[in-house]
């Protein structure tokens, strides 16, 4: 049962030191499952919010600020293409955009590099090859 | 009733004149018969060329649309596995990882698909490597270990340890894992066994199981693509057809080819042959043969 002494000692995620904010992460993604899979594997490790589509992304990029962003590429209203160009644009390299996407033609790599990701994961995924490669471009 | 007939008699310059306009409207009716031929010969080739483009996109497509309902199938069923380990009873965590492993072949048949289409558009790029052939092997053998032990099977493989190859390590993975694992789809007791044979500047990988074997008759057909979806044989081939046909289309572009042995009832021999330094360059590349 809780003691004081636990009930005191939080869970060191929720210390608001430097050392232990959590990074931001925003998941653009037009499907509810895979939006739903991708946060439950993040959730625990990064501060994760979402946008529906290209559009959506973009402006979030200005509210919530991520440092990086799992971009799918098929989204309605505006791809992911387009929104890492705009993106790219406005803020410069200054955050981390991570493809996300079905599409698995190395066309489609290469369509997606010079719009400006910087690495690309084809789905399926396992969770922890889309968490290790969070961490690692988060801790460059 | 050819006009020569009407000339055996008195040939004047009229009769000669109208001969000959009449030959040389037969000539110009040859022509434009040919003209048309030749037109006819192009539409159809543009029309089979859309078609084949058609096809090309739709496989594309479908490989997308395919794709994306496996990210939340896999990627539930993982999360859920990984973290119920020790909470659950054995028996479920065994059949979580039944899910995966089937919607691991699920993926494969697509994107098997979708290579399908890459190799048809000449699309397929090849990237050489070092490979271990052993540490290649092993891993498959790994892979494999769990559906093999589920029917009592033995995996043995013989490879020389310090074998390097310089080749397309995914293509080659592909094609060793599609062989090994309709190996043992298809042996229900008995033994898998992969075998290493360098010929020159070749290598020979061998998947020797004790399987079902497979009929004479059916032999030559089983490398031709699409066999597996004609009805009637789908029950005989279960899940090999697609899968081998373009194994057999990542060996040539490797270098080699694809060969069997088989005896019905007795068991099959599934060779692999690729060159052990893969100089892409250098191949006149088996692009847009493959429509036969």
């Amino acid at each position: 049962m809780n003691t004081p002494a636990t009930r005191i000692s939080q869970p060191p995620e929720s210390r608001p030191t430097a050392a232990t904010i959590k990074r931001r992460v925003l998941i653009v993604e037009d499907i509810k499952f895979n939006r739903e899979l991708v946060e439950q594997i993040l959730t625990h490790d990064f501060h994760v919010d979402m946008a529906w589509d290209g559009l959506m992304a973009v402006e979030k990029t200005d509210t919530f600020r991520p440092e990086l962003i799992l971009m799918d590429i098929s989204l309605p209203r505006m791809d992911g293409l387009e929104a890492t160009r705009r993106i790219r644009a406005k803020h410069g390299n200054s955050l981390r955009i991570v493809a996300l996407s079905a599409h698995a033609y190395p066309h489609d790599f290469r369509l997606a590099k010079e719009a400006g990701v910087d690495d690309y994961l084809t789905k399926p995924f396992l969770p922890k090859d889309l968490l290790s490669m969070v961490k690692r471009h988060l801790s460059k | 009733m050819g006009p020569g007939r009407q000339f055996e008699g008195i040939v004047s310059v009229k009769d000669l004149i109208l001969h000959q306009s009449r030959e040389i409207s037969e000539q110009l009716e040859v022509i434009q018969k040919k003209d048309q031929l030749i037109s006819d010969v192009m539409n159809r080739n543009q029309e089979l060329a859309l078609a084949s483009r058609m096809k090309t996109e739709f496989l594309t497509n479908m490989s997308h649309e395919l794709r994306t309902p496996l990210v939340s199938i896999i990627g539930f069923t993982d999360l859920v596995r990984s973290q119920s380990e020790g909470m659950l009873p054995g028996i479920h965590l065994a059949n979580l990882d039944r899910v995966l492993s089937s919607s691991r072949d699920l993926l494969d048949l697509i994107n098997n698909l979708l290579d399908l289409s890459k190799v048809e558009a000449g699309r397929m790029n090849i990237e050489v490597e070092p490979v271990r052939l052993n540490e290649l092997v092993g891993e498959l053998t790994e892979r494999l270990s769990v559906l093999a032990a589920d029917r009592d099977l033995e995996l043995r493989s013989a490879v020389p340890e310090n074998l390097e190859l310089m080749t397309d390590r995914v293509k080659l993975r592909q094609v060793l894992l599609n062989l090994m694992s309709n190996a043992v789809k298809f042996t229900e007791k008995g033994s898998i066994s992969v075998e290493v044979d360098e010929d020159g500047p070749y290598v020979a990988i061998d998947v020797i199981d004790t399987g079902i074997g497979i009929r004479k008759e059916d032999l030559s057909r089983l490398l031709q693509r699409f066999e597996q979806l004609d009805t009637g044989r789908t029950k005989r081939f279960q899940g090999s057809g697609l899968g081998l046909a373009i194994s057999r289309e990542l060996a040539q572009l490797l270098g080699g080819d694809i060969t069997v042995d088989s005896e019905f009832g007795q068991g099959s021999r599934f060779r692999v042959t690729v060159l052990k330094q893969l100089d892409p360059a250098a191949m006149q590349r088996p692009h847009g043969l493959s429509t036969n």
